[in-house]
């Protein structure tokens, strides 16, 4: 299982903000922010709550888990 | 030994101005305005990259003067200075977190790869030594420039390829 994640759509929904403001606005660099994107690199639970804060969304509509192989 | 007694003395000068710094700056308005930055994680990697390189190469080049004349200290003195800055940035923004989760992450990765590849690189260096083509002191400035290479180009390459 992975974790998925809707953070670009979330970006875009939010006046397409960059990755950079979205970095800054959460404390942590740009380059984690691509990570977390590609998929790369999942998040610390308090991460996650600060980017689900960040958008007003529940963290639900953020990440999801998918099954590997699809 | 004139050569010997001027690094001596660049690097106590070093040592002394980075001490005061360290002690005078963040009582400084100027302190405020300083914080960790991605560019500064990237250039202090690269920076290890480049000391953990030229160290070994002059280890290679000069193995008896590296140790003589101290010159292993003065080629870690830019990646120390730094690490000094680094914690600096701590105690000036003493409370909130100066690297980030996945910079974290990414520098204890390195810092395993880092460890466990050190082990094949000095039983190289010990039979290099057993055939006497080393002699002396010399497996340390190896061992800490072979370690700063791997750790700083391995934490360069998690950071941005994972």
């Amino acid at each position: 299982m992975l974790l998925g994640n809707h953070l670009k759509r979330c970006r875009f929904d939010k006046d397409n903000i960059t990755q950079e403001a979205l970095a800054n606005a959460v404390g942590v660099s740009r380059q984690t922010i691509i990570s977390i994107e590609r998929g790369r690199f999942i998040p610390s639970t308090l991460l996650a709550l600060r980017l689900a804060a960040f958008f007003e969304k529940p963290l639900e509509q953020i990440f999801f888990i998918r099954e590997e192989n699809r | 030994m004139f050569i010997e007694k001027l690094i001596k003395l660049v690097l106590v000068l070093i040592f002394v101005i980075a001490i005061l710094v360290y002690w005078l700056l963040p009582k400084t308005a100027f302190a405020k305005s300083l914080k960790m930055h991605e560019t500064l994680f990237t250039l202090t990697n690269l920076i290890g990259i480049l000391c953990g390189l030229t160290g070994l190469a002059m280890t290679m080049v000069q193995p008896e003067k590296i140790i003589e004349y101290h010159l292993w200290e003065l080629i870690a003195v830019p990646f120390a200075l730094v690490y000094l800055y680094w914690l600096l940035l701590g105690k000036i923004n003493s409370g909130k977190e100066s690297i980030d989760e996945k910079q974290v992450f990414n520098m204890t990765s390195a810092a395993a790869f880092a460890w466990i590849l050190s082990i094949p690189v000095m039983v190289f260096v010990f039979m290099l030594f057993q055939s006497a083509v080393l002699d002396g002191l010399v497996w340390f400035p190896i061992f800490f420039f072979q370690g700063l290479l791997i750790f700083s180009a391995a934490t360069l390459y998690f950071y941005k390829n994972a």
